[in-house]
């Protein structure tokens, strides 16, 4: 009792038994996530930190090298602006679409349909597939000749571009692409759909409330905490994105589709260059964290949590 | 005092978050010593264990693991296990070797090849060769050279890959046009391979004349470079200077870079969009010629419809082709560096020789091999030999530590130019002083050896 006593003082654990209790339950079931985060995680961050003040090529001692991968990072090396654009302005077009097509999914798939959960799961099934078949599918899709999007354009009468091999489309094609993820941001808010009280949209039925009215009010703000989730987590996600180009475009054509991570890993891995890339983790960190604390800052003025009033 | 015996669900998540916890750390100890087990289990306590690192699919999965069989029936005093990475080799190595498990013999590939050598991970197997039954007069020059550094030898080639032209009997017979020899030149070759082309009214193509096996043209524009006369670099042995701004190398490039855009007799990059698809177009009848590695022989086995056979490629100046391979090197953390080249030199000998050659995973690099019916009497294709022949004009890439980036950034500026956007000229002009700044940093490298 005392030992537990001491833990939970030194952990400022609430006082009281089963307040106690509960905290410490707490804190074991998060345990194997915490010490697999010391671990795995912020040993190796810590000896990147490092690795970014040296050379090393993963294969002789590193040597240490002061802020030279930094003044490379920031002025000597051009495919780093390259790099940062291209990622953003992947991010700026495929997480909007995200969180939005996601939400606009959820809403037709929470009504009363026929179908509803075999519709559900075929939305959401996508998300389940590697990354690489998907890469390897979609390379099909894209294929300029025989490939089902430009073929459905073609119907159309439009003359598909040649997607992957366009450096004006290339983006376009891996925000479209990103779309094939949606059904896992739909599951999120639909469960956030119906955690709303119907006892909200019935009384505002009787104030004679339209369903876009009753949307607008009710819903978005009832849910906005799945958004501000979701929309931190596209955020991250379409910063870090690797696979797809790795697998379809190795960076190419004309390093329009070099995303930072698929710089970082070429550098890395294959130009032996890892104390670079380890400053390039770190800029790549502190740019989504960036955009990360920005999000969180805005969110006092649009999400809102029951039990508090907005704004506060 | 408790009343309640049964396990509460809480409880359960409890313990057994701290079982995981448990789990997690156990996990982090170092694991026994695979190399005591092993030993106790066979009783012999001399038996060394040497680890073999590959990449590759099911073929190359089966053959090294039927030279490292053979390899242990000669040698009983050593034990092989060989380790496969289907994908991601180099991250998966480099992981090995900057975690202090190395293994002792890796397969290279001549890309990364020099680099290892540079940064002193593949060690100097002179010493060691020269000490064993090493018959260098049996192999191809072509099989040692690349790997001879400073008159050491520092690889051992587990076979020869270069690039031949894969050509479709049928389609041939079919324009009423001649078989590809080696005494095609540059207009030969276009004449012919417009024959071969269809397009349908629309100016989509039904049938190409040629084609090549890679998205950015990778080996196969340093082909045309020579065949045009010119280089790559200087020197290839020890390159100090980039010179693919030369004009006898630009119009390699541009060549090249016609062949789709000028002439049409070639997939444009818009018209292969995956880096497989120009092996498919030739495997379905689709492309004439398709010029690309001697290794790709394997999946053409399979092709029912029409007759194909190899020839050397066609000439511009010079006759030249793209020669390369797999070889193995000798991670400098070896403790049993005589039992890792023993394996290397099995595995490069004849006895390898013979599976590479079953396997057709390229050109045996011993003579006597390549030269049996082991090698030759292979059908298809009928002239096998042919993809020996080539050694003769073979080109290597420069040796290089930092080959892997320049060539990556010259890859990318000459993106426009096979899409037509720019002209060979325009764009190795404007790359030319960043690859030469890439392969000064490389010879700065080299130095400290």
């Amino acid at each position: 009792m005392a030992v537990r006593a001491s833990i939970a003082s030194r952990l400022n654990l609430p006082a009281g038994r089963l307040a106690r209790r509960e905290a410490l339950v707490g804190v074991l079931l998060v345990m194997p996530w915490f010490v697999g985060f010391l671990i795995f995680l912020l040993g190796p961050m810590l000896v990147s930190v490092y690795l970014s003040f040296t050379d090393w090529d993963l294969l002789t001692p590193a040597k240490f090298v002061g802020l030279k991968n930094y003044r490379k990072m920031i002025f000597e090396d051009p495919l780093i602006k390259q790099a940062l654009k291209v990622t953003t302005i992947y991010a700026f077009s495929a997480v909007p679409l995200r969180v939005v097509g996601g939400l606009l999914l959820a809403v037709l798939l929470n009504q009363n349909i026929k179908l509803k959960s075999f519709i559900r799961t075929v939305f959401y099934l996508p998300s389940v597939v590697s990354g690489v078949a998907v890469a390897m599918l979609w390379l099909w899709i894209f294929n300029s000749d025989f490939g089902l999007l430009n073929l459905i354009l073609n119907l159309f009468g439009i003359p598909g571009p040649a997607w992957l091999s366009d450096t004006r489309y290339v983006l376009a094609a891996f925000v479209i692409m990103s779309l094939w993820g949606v059904g896992g941001s739909m599951v999120i808010y639909l469960a956030g759909l119906q955690g709303v009280p119907t006892d909200l949209y019935e009384a505002a039925e009787v104030d004679g409330a339209n369903s876009l009215t009753r949307f607008w009010y009710i819903t978005l703000p009832m849910i906005s905490p799945v958004i501000f989730f979701n929309l931190v987590m596209s955020i991250i996600a379409a910063l870090q994105i690797f696979n797809q180009a790795y697998i379809m475009t190795q960076g190419g054509p004309q390093n329009a589709s070099m995303f930072m991570m698929l710089y970082l890993y070429f550098n890395a891995f294959e130009y032996f260059k890892m104390g670079y890339a380890s400053a390039l983790a770190w800029l790549i960190f502190f740019y989504i964290l960036a955009l990360t604390l920005l999000v969180f800052r805005s969110s006092s003025h649009w999400v809102f949590y029951t039990g508090s009033v907005r704004g506060k | 005092m408790r009343v309640r015996k049964e396990i509460s669900r809480r409880s359960f998540l409890q313990w057994a978050g701290m079982g995981a916890t448990v789990a997690y750390l156990a996990a982090c100890a170092p694991a026994a010593s695979p190399a005591d087990s092993a030993a106790a289990e066979s009783g012999s306590a001399e038996a060394t264990e040497i680890v073999l690192t590959h990449w590759g699919g099911e073929a190359e999965a089966s053959y090294m693991l039927e030279t490292a069989a053979r390899f242990m029936e000669t040698e009983p005093g050593i034990k092989v296990e060989v380790i496969h990475f289907p994908d991601n080799y180099d991250e998966k190595l480099l992981t090995m070797i900057a975690g202090g498990t190395p293994p002792d013999v890796q397969m290279t590939l001549r890309f990364t090849y020099f680099s290892f050598v540079a940064k002193g991970v593949a060690i100097n197997l002179q010493p060691y060769l020269d000490a064993m039954d090493f018959e260098p007069e049996k192999y191809y020059d072509v099989a040692l050279r690349p790997y001879t550094f400073r008159g050491n030898l520092y690889g051992l080639p587990r076979e020869i890959d270069d690039w031949v032209v894969f050509y479709n009997k049928n389609l041939f017979d079919e324009a009423g046009v001649a078989y590809p020899t080696a005494e095609w030149t540059w207009d030969d070759l276009v004449e012919n391979a417009k024959l071969l082309t269809k397009r349908d009214a629309a100016g989509r193509a039904e049938q190409f004349g040629y084609g090549f096996a890679h998205l950015s043209g990778a080996k196969a524009y340093d082909c045309f470079v020579y065949q045009a006369g010119g280089r790559m670099v200087d020197n290839e042995d020890d390159p100090a200077e980039f010179v693919m701004a030369e004009p006898a190398a630009i119009e390699g490039v541009q060549f090249m870079a016609d062949l789709a855009n000028v002439h049409g007799v070639m997939p444009s990059p818009r018209e292969r969009t995956d880096l497989g698809q120009v092996n498919d177009l030739f495997a379905s009848g689709k492309i004439a010629m398709r010029y690309g590695e001697f290794w790709s022989s394997v999946q053409f086995l399979e092709i029912q419809d029409f007759e194909w056979d190899i020839a050397e490629p066609a000439r511009g100046v010079n006759q030249a082709t793209w020669v390369g391979g797999a070889c193995y090197t000798v991670n400098s953390g070896t403790k049993t560096p005589e039992e890792a080249v023993k394996l290397s030199l099995f595995g490069s000998g004849p006895e390898g020789s013979k599976i590479v050659a079953a396997a057709r995973a390229g050109v045996p690099p011993i003579k006597e091999i390549a030269e049996s019916p082991t090698f030759l009497d292979v059908t298809p294709p009928e002239h096998i030999e042919a993809a020996a022949d080539v050694f003769a004009y073979g080109v290597q890439p420069p040796m290089s530590p930092t080959f892997p980036e320049w060539f990556r950034t010259l890859n990318a500026a000459l993106d426009p130019v096979w899409v037509g956007e720019q002209t060979a000229e325009e764009a190795l002009t404007k790359v030319s002083a960043e690859v030469q700044a890439l392969l000064d940093e490389g010879r700065e490298m080299l130095e400290n050896i």
